[in-house]
């Protein structure tokens, strides 16, 4: 018996238009984790979601969801899930309370439990202010809070969040996220769709990588940054001009260099190199300011995605 | 339970949709009630004195026509195409609500707004040009036939909302599309003296026979009852075969 609570299996979109959005997707989803679909845009992560959530029909594949067959029963599978959609798709003339209140009962609860479970939300989300005000009235930013606080409604096993934090400001999206984190807690699986890799490598206990449609990476963060090998990365500001240009004909054929922007230089050292140890000494002789990074998660994306399109190339 | 929460749920997009109407009541009665009360009392001013007893029936059933295309389609067609291509059916479609309750959940708010409308415009044309005898003796027959022609109205803004590209292409749809209906169904004048291609265009209008079955009802013109009623029960099947299909609730 394993505990999976999604299970998709050579899961293809094709659209109509021939847009090849999912091609030949499989993962599974644990029971009370946070996983990550994480990819830019345009890289079939809405797509996959919709099908999960029995709003569009695949071309091909199975997905399993707390034990329904999703291509054959898409409704059933809403009794189980909540969806936040990319979208804030609101109803401008209700007010903030209303949208709560009925879309709770649309859920299925009773009156008293959705206005119980709505004022609880809104106060979770720090909504209080605007209860009575219509939705349409409010900033995209607090429309999206009310639409996220709607996913929690019902107390669903299964949260889908279509980039939750879309149009929230950083302390907005540090408290969407520890709300997350609370329903987490509670034992909610949460499938969280995102570009924001901050993000994805603050809340997720796994992460798809999805580029293109097709999938980049599966596992959880160390597992995949360990995929492109252990490194640090060294930012240089490119203010220095000429000294860049004579430390990047120095180093040249040591190291790799993964990004001249113009603005800066990184540079990619092997982390259990003794060249770290030299490069930095030779940038504190010459004054130069850097700074050291361990890989992010952005790091690992670009490089999984750059590797994909030169397979594809050649 | 499941039909108790399909009828909670009618219920509950029901009030949704009734709230959502609480900021847009003004230009409703505007364009429900006023808009053909007025047009038809600039009739009646214009031909002060020579209306007759049928005149005056003929304009009654006009207005009414007016008043429900006008409201119906835009209503229904704007609704449907705003949650549609504002992303609102598929947030409701999300939830374990079935498209069943959806549809009959908005379709409600239009009749109940239709049957409103209905009775305002009898008994205000009613007493306004001293007819309401009349209308009143054939009353509820009126009223079927009409939450009929309504039914069908909501089918053709149903095709509209679900199947235009764009807002924009929904509002000049429902408003054209409503307008015509309006003018090509034979309300205020008799059918005869329309234009033969426009006489054959308003015989797949459901109004067109609602009208003509509603004068005979009155007593205006000897039009076949039971055959009009045939047309347009026929009518309004298929518009709001075509208009509900377009509600999807599992994208193809």
């Amino acid at each position: 018996m394993n505990n999976f609570i999604i299970t998709v299996k050579n899961l293809t979109k094709i659209y109509k238009n021939g847009v090849k959005a999912n091609v030949n997707i499989s993962f599974n989803i644990r029971e009370g984790e946070i996983f990550s679909i994480l990819g830019p845009n345009g890289a079939g992560k809405t797509t996959l979601i919709k099908q999960l959530a029995g709003l569009l029909k695949p071309t091909s594949g199975s997905i399993i969801v707390s034990g329904v067959d999703v291509i054959r029963n898409p409704n059933a599978v809403k009794e189980y899930i909540s969806l936040c959609p990319q979208e804030s798709a609101i109803i401008e003339h209700l007010t903030v309370f209303e949208h709560l209140y009925y879309f709770g009962r649309l859920k299925g609860l009773s009156s008293d439990k959705a206005r119980k479970e709505t004022n609880s939300l809104i106060s979770k989300f720090d909504l209080k202010k605007y209860r009575d005000q219509y939705v349409g009235s409010l900033s995209k930013g607090l429309q999206r809070r009310i639409i996220v606080a709607q996913a929690f409604l019902g107390s669903s096993k299964i949260v889908y969040l279509d980039e939750p934090t879309t149009h929230l400001d950083p302390v907005g999206r540090r408290h969407v996220w520890s709300i997350i984190r609370e329903y987490k807690k509670d034992g909610t699986t949460i499938l969280l769709a995102t570009h924001f890799m901050d993000e994805a490598e603050r809340l997720s206990d796994r992460i798809l990588f999805l580029n293109n449609g097709r999938i980049v990476a599966l596992g959880s963060i160390r597992d995949i940054k360990k995929l492109v090998g252990n490194y640090v990365k060294i930012r240089i500001d490119a203010y220095y001009g000429e000294e860049i240009t004579k430390l990047l004909d120095r180093i040249k054929g040591f190291y790799k260099i993964s990004k001249y922007s113009g603005s800066f230089i990184d540079i990619i050292v092997p982390g259990e190199d003794d060249e770290v140890e030299k490069l930095i000494d030779f940038l504190i002789s010459r004054r130069i300011e850097f700074e050291l990074r361990m890989p992010s998660l952005e790091d690992v994306f670009l490089e999984l995605s750059e590797n994909e399109s030169k397979k594809g190339i050649n | 339970m499941r039909v108790k929460k399909v009828l909670t749920d009618t219920y509950i997009i029901l009030i949704i949709n009734f709230m959502s109407l609480r900021t847009a009541i003004i230009p409703y009665i505007v364009i429900a009630i006023i808009l053909p009360l007025g047009f038809t009392y600039l009739i009646s001013l214009a031909f002060k004195g020579m209306i007759t007893v049928d005149a005056a029936t003929n304009m009654l059933v006009g207005v009414i026509v007016l008043s429900l295309s006008l409201s119906i389609i835009n209503g229904i067609g704007q609704n449907l195409g705003q949650d549609r291509l504002l992303k609102r059916l598929e947030l409701i479609a999300s939830y374990p609500v079935s498209p069943g309750a959806y549809i009959l959940g908005v379709s409600t708010v239009f009749i109940i707004s239709s049957l409103i409308n209905v009775i305002i415009m009898v008994f205000s044309g009613g007493i306004a040009w001293n007819i309401l005898d009349r209308v009143l003796r054939v009353f509820p027959q009126l009223l079927s036939l009409l939450l009929i022609a309504s039914l069908g109205l909501i089918g053709i803004g149903a095709v509209i909302g679900t199947r235009s590209s764009s807002l924009p292409q929904t509002y000049a749809l429902t408003n054209i599309v409503s307008f015509i209906i309006a003018m090509f169904t034979p309300a205020y004048y008799p059918i005869e003296m329309m234009p033969t291609p426009i006489r054959i265009l308003s015989q797949f209008l459901p109004t067109t026979h609602a009208a003509l079955a509603a004068r005979s009802l009155l007593g205006v013109g000897q039009y076949d009852i039971v055959k009009h009623t045939v047309f347009l029960v026929l009518l309004t099947s298929i518009y709001l075969f075509f208009g509900l299909r377009g509600i999807k609730w599992y994208e193809e």
